[in-house]
């Protein structure tokens, strides 16, 4: 059965369907007027408990907007800082000053060693390891004494010492006659573990701990025949079992990673023969978003993320912050007598740690910064 | 106005005063006390120390009718007892208990009651005097080796020498505060069968007992013979003006009677020619001393040059003997490692969150829609209360199931190997019952046990000996509440660590095996203040050293001890408890210093060593034990060594203006001066041909850093902050030729400094 009003009026008498039509529109009208009585009787009503204002007066208004101002300014200009802040990655965080409180000489290493020991620093800054003739050795931090922790191979050497996060596993490069491979060696066992294998020709250098422990980043390239100089070769990821090796870029020497895991930085040259430079790159994890910051070597990452300490190319070491300006000088050098490497920084990020050459002599010091920020 | 009401108030303050004065007069209290007769001694003539185990010796003196009562050590705002034992006293005998309590037990309000049937009948406060520094106990001679008498400033250590009847030794855990025990007649002293076993295990533990011998001795120390390193084949005399060679002190004339030995189980410390006067012998942790002469024969006895004599011979002003002497972490370092019970750790919080957010799904939405769907929304008046109860249930079943309902029992401890058939364990347990009622803790055949209580900790505890053992007894304990005990004692079946090692062209060559009953992890080899890490230990591995030791020139190294960091292990603590770690170090190292002198092997180990065991007890795993072991070097004639602080000699010569102990147990001086001998070790000869003083401790930049120049007789300044070569003919200014430097550090001012000892670095060759 069909309802509709239409149809009802369709089928009634005219008079009758006439009448219910002006009933209707008199119906309708008292809903309306009825409605309309209630919306005011409600604002009465409101109005009486102060919920809200009893009259729409233009000048309250003009004053109440008056009075909203200074929050909603304030307001919109917290949110700006935010949103800056949240939108600003590492890369564009607001420079800060890095002053150096002092700085202090660890040991003296003979002059022996003909290449510069790459030092590496536990993150609970007990220990130290770093290479000299041919294998690693382990400085405690506290009582100053140094040991070797593996007898050197035969035939090779160990190179390249990196601790992991927890302090408990060192990577380095195991140089052989015609390879060199990454290995994790443990402090406590001293078991030594090969994680990659690569072609002959070619040697997997630099090992870096990401900071969560669970990864290890490293440069592929070929093995030169002293053994000691590089030339920049592929970085390479891959997890602390040697499991997941992928690689990133070309072309890169000397890898860090960011705190966060999520970018690495590393020197590549350009140019070639004595007009060639080496500059300071950040890269994605995956590959993407390559950037040159600055003329330079051997990028280190702060451990707030903040800030690259990387060697200048007078030799001394530098910090600027991750998008490569507020470049300031660390340490100084005497030219033609001193030279300045391997930057580090301790866990707390307070320190670093770099080896300085000094000719003559070749005597080759480890030298601590203490930082404060400004 | 205001005058007169602070003058009321004044005299108001005064009367209370003088009230509570007479209220808290002991001997008034109680209303029997004419006819019972109370004296209490604490330790040695009421000497003891606060970090040690020490007696309190009480004596009842009855004129009334017969006691049958018990002895009470307790204090003045408790009730119940603290430590008791029975006493029963014939009327108008005497008799006396001894009961062991800690040190930290002891303060001046404790007082020793005699209670019968409840009732207080008299009581006695103590009359403690805590020390820091050596206590000295004599049995027999009057004024035996009082000449080592020595008061210094507060708060320095002090040598008290006491007089102590042969009665008053119960068990070693009393004589733990007494340091030395000097008895000249073994054979006439007055010992039971209980004392003398009960003071060669004070020695194993770690005692110095000193002997002498009367002329024509027979050899028979009676129950303490075992103990004498000399077999005395005759008598032989010495002319007294020898002795002069060995201290200074006024000229001695004639002559005296010195037995002659057959055989040494030992070394000699003191000897003249080959006739040998002093001579040493190791027991376990501790060691005897026999005088091959009568300690009590005039004029030698009352020689003023018995003081530097005996003070050299004891090693009693090394900086090792001063800071073992001052150091003692108390035993709540112990008891707070062992406090960890991985069975009452929580699961993760993650876990805890999401299963508490999926019960709230399940009692909310989850219940309506399903008695929504079936159109029993009434039935949530029992849907809701039962999963409440099955969720309680389900947490009940789960936590007994993964921790038991046994009372968990767990350790922390510190094992010093002596020899393959001895091992000193000092450790903690503590134990949580998971049921209410009474326990019983037993200790392991050779081990003391006792209760830790935190000062005025009343308590549920009794300690009681029971066939022979000390055992405690706690009663009525809560359930899921913690109590804690310590155990020292002698461990026989530890096995050992064999290391045969060679000091030669600044490299340590050999091997260690590691015989003993741990498997060790975070191995370390401490040489002086090096630290050098080593490969972990399993049982019956083997480990070649070659290990070198070249001087880092330059170095940081500023400490003259080994640092208690590269002691830790390395990597992260998968519990987070590296605080276990340090309290352990800390403990053992205060006990004795870690730079003994020699290589000490250092190694961790959470192998459980039943010291005690409890009603229902389970030893569970997280214990937690540090391992170390003295091992011998071999310095090889002829090699070049390069030996520094730590593997040298170091003697205060000089001292004045302590005020202080600072970090370390480094004195702290203000207007005054530590005046440190530092030389080449006495066991070995050496022809050195530079020194090296490394100046770079911070501390140092406080202080006038002098070295003196034995040529000219004058204290030459040195810049803090500094290294000084000496080589060649410069050195023969400063060095003598037992390669002996002296350095002063002066404090003028009044400002309190620690004063380090400076690194020195000795190299040279080994000639003998």
């Amino acid at each position: 059965m069909n309802n509709e009003p239409w149809d009802q009026d369709h089928v009634l008498p005219p008079q009758l369907a006439k009448d219910l039509s002006s009933l209707r529109e008199s119906i309708h009208t008292n809903e309306l007027l009825r409605a309309k009585l209630r919306k005011q009787l409600l604002t009465e009503i409101a109005e009486a408990a102060g919920d809200r204002p009893r009259s729409p007066d233009p000048d309250n208004q003009r004053k109440q907007l008056w009075k909203l101002g200074p929050a909603v300014t304030a307001g919109v200009v917290l949110l700006g800082i935010l949103a800056y802040n949240l939108s600003a990655g590492p890369g564009e965080s607001q420079v800060k000053n890095v002053d150096v409180i002092q700085q202090r000489q660890l040991l003296t290493l003979n002059a022996d060693s003909s290449t510069m020991p790459s030092p590496s620093v536990s993150s609970d800054m007990r220990f130290m390891a770093y290479e000299r003739n041919n294998t690693i050795w382990i400085h405690g931090l506290s009582s100053g004494s140094s040991q070797e922790l593996l007898s050197p191979p035969s035939g090779g050497s160990y190179r390249d010492p990196s601790f992991a996060p927890d302090g408990s596993m060192i990577a380095i490069s195991v140089r052989a006659q015609d390879r060199a491979t990454i290995a994790t060696v443990s402090l406590r066992t001293r078991e030594l573990r090969a994680l990659t294998f690569p072609p002959p020709g070619f040697a997997d250098i630099q090992p870096a701990y990401s900071r969560d422990g669970n990864y290890l980043a490293f440069i592929r390239t070929k093995l030169q025949a002293d053994g000691k100089s590089h030339e920049d070769g592929e970085l390479w990821v891959m997890k602390t079992d040697g499991s997941e090796a992928e690689k990133v870029i070309d072309h890169a020497l000397e890898p860090a990673w960011s705190p966060d895991g999520k970018q690495l930085t590393f020197s590549r040259s350009y140019g070639t023969g004595p007009n060639s430079k080496r500059h300071i790159m950040t890269v994605i994890r995956n590959g993407t978003g390559e950037e040159k910051l600055a003329e330079g070597r051997m990028p280190a990452w702060s451990q707030n993320g903040q800030y690259i300490a990387y060697v200048s190319p007078k030799s001394e070491i530098w910090v600027m912050d991750v998008s490569g300006s507020g470049n300031t000088r660390l340490s100084m050098v005497s030219i033609n007598t001193e030279t300045d490497a391997r930057p580090v920084w301790s866990g707390n990020g307070n320190s670093i740690f770099f080896v300085r050459r000094v000719e003559p002599s070749g005597a080759l010091n480890i030298q601590q910064l203490d930082l404060m920020y400004k | 106005m205001r005058n007169m009401k602070t003058l009321r108030m004044a005299a108001l303050v005064i009367m209370v005063g003088i009230a509570s004065l007479f209220g808290a007069n002991p001997a008034t209290a109680a209303g029997e006390t004419d006819t019972l007769i109370l004296t209490a001694e604490v330790g040695v003539d009421n000497y003891y120390k606060q970090n040690r185990w020490t007696q309190v010796k009480v004596s009842v003196t009855n004129n009334g009718p017969d006691l049958q009562g018990t002895v009470r050590l307790t204090h003045r705002s408790l009730k119940s007892g603290m430590f008791e034992q029975p006493i029963s006293v014939a009327s108008g005998q005497s008799a006396s208990v001894v009961l062991e309590v800690p040190g930290t037990a002891i303060n001046p309000e404790t007082m020793a009651v005699v209670m019968q049937d409840g009732k207080e009948l008299q009581k006695q406060f103590l009359r403690p005097n805590a020390m820091v520094g050596t206590l000295t106990a004599t049995i027999g001679g009057k004024n035996l080796f009082s000449f080592l008498v020595q008061q210094t400033a507060p708060s320095s250590g002090t040598t008290i020498v006491r007089p102590l009847n042969e009665s008053d030794i119960v068990s070693a855990t009393g004589m733990e505060s007494v340091d030395l025990l000097v008895v000249n007649d073994l054979s006439a002293a007055n010992l039971q069968a209980k004392q003398a076993d009960e003071i060669r295990k004070w020695v194993e533990l770690g005692g110095t007992l000193v002997v002498g011998t009367k002329p024509n001795f027979s050899g028979d120390a009676g129950l303490l013979k075992e103990l004498l390193p000399a077999k005395i084949n005759g008598q032989s005399s010495l002319n007294l003006t020898v002795m002069n060679q060995f201290a200074k002190g006024q000229p001695l004339t004639g002559e005296l009677s010195v037995a002659t030995v057959q055989t040494i189980d030992g070394r000699a410390l003191l000897k003249h020619n080959e006739l040998p006067l002093v001579v040493e012998k190791k027991f376990g942790t501790g060691r005897i001393i026999q005088a091959l002469y009568d300690l009590e024969t005039e004029p030698l006895a009352s020689w003023n040059g018995n003081t530097e004599l005996w003070r050299n011979l004891l090693g009693m002003d090394s900086v090792e003997f001063d800071r073992s002497m001052r150091g003692d972490t108390g035993e709540w370092a112990l008891v707070n490692a062992s406090e960890y019970i991985p069975q009452l750790k929580l699961a993760p919080i993650g876990t805890v969150a999401i299963l508490f957010l999926a019960y709230l799904l399940a009692a909310g939405p989850g219940i309506y829609l399903i008695l929504r769907r079936k159109d029993r929304r009434e039935w949530g008046w029992v849907a809701l209360p039962s999963l409440a109860v099955l969720l309680a249930g389900s947490v009940l079943v789960v936590g007994f199931q993964s921790r038991g309902s046994g009372v968990f029992n767990q350790a922390a401890g510190v094992v010093e190997i002596a020899n393959p058939k001895f091992a000193k364990v000092e450790a903690a347990h503590s134990f949580v019952v998971t049921k209410g009622g009474d326990y019983k803790v037993e200790p392991a055949e050779g081990v003391y046990l006792y209760p830790h209580v935190i000062g005025r900790e009343p308590a549920d505890i009794s300690r009681m000996v029971e066939n022979g053992k000390n055992v405690i007894l706690y009663k009525n304990v809560d359930y899921m509440t913690i109590r804690m005990a310590v155990a020292k004692g002698a461990v026989r079946d530890a096995g050992f660590i064999e290391g045969q090692m060679k000091l030669a062209d600044n490299r340590i060559i050999g091997s260690i095996t590691n015989k003993s009953r741990f498997n060790l992890r975070d191995v370390r080899l401490v040489l002086g203040s090096r630290v050098l890490l080593l490969q972990d230990l399993p049982v019956g591995k083997s480990q070649s050293l070659t290990i070198s030791l070249e001087d880092q020139s330059g170095s940081m190294m500023n400490n003259d001890r080994p640092s208690t960091q590269e002691l830790l292990p390395v990597g992260a603590d998968p519990n987070g408890l590296n605080q276990r770690y340090y309290q352990l170090l800390d403990y053992a190292g205060s006990r004795k210093p870690f730079m003994s002198g020699r290589a000490t092997i250092v190694g961790w180990t959470e192998d459980p060593l039943s010291t005690a065991t409890i009603t229902d007890g389970e030893n569970n795993r997280g214990a937690l034990y540090l391992v170390r072991q003295d091992l011998p070097i071999d310095f090889a004639k002829g090699v070049q060594v390069t030996l520094t602080n730590g593997l040298l000699d170091v003697r205060v010569a000089d001292q004045s203006g302590i005020v202080d102990r600072g970090p370390d147990m480094l004195p702290v001086i203000r207007n005054g001066q530590m005046t440190y001998e530092i030389q080449t070790p006495s066991a070995i000869q050496m022809k050195v041909n530079r020194v090296e003083i490394k100046l770079n401790h911070p501390e140092l930049k406080n202080l006038q850093v002098k070295l003196f120049n034995r040529k000219t007789s004058q204290w030459e300044d040195l810049k803090a902050g500094s290294s000084l070569k000496l080589e060649g003919a410069k050195l023969s200014d400063y060095a003598n030729d037992k390669n002996s430097l002296l350095i002063q550090l002066a404090n003028p001012t009044s400002n309190h400094f620690i004063t380090p000892v400076p690194v020195i670095i000795f190299a040279g060759e080994v000639t003998s």
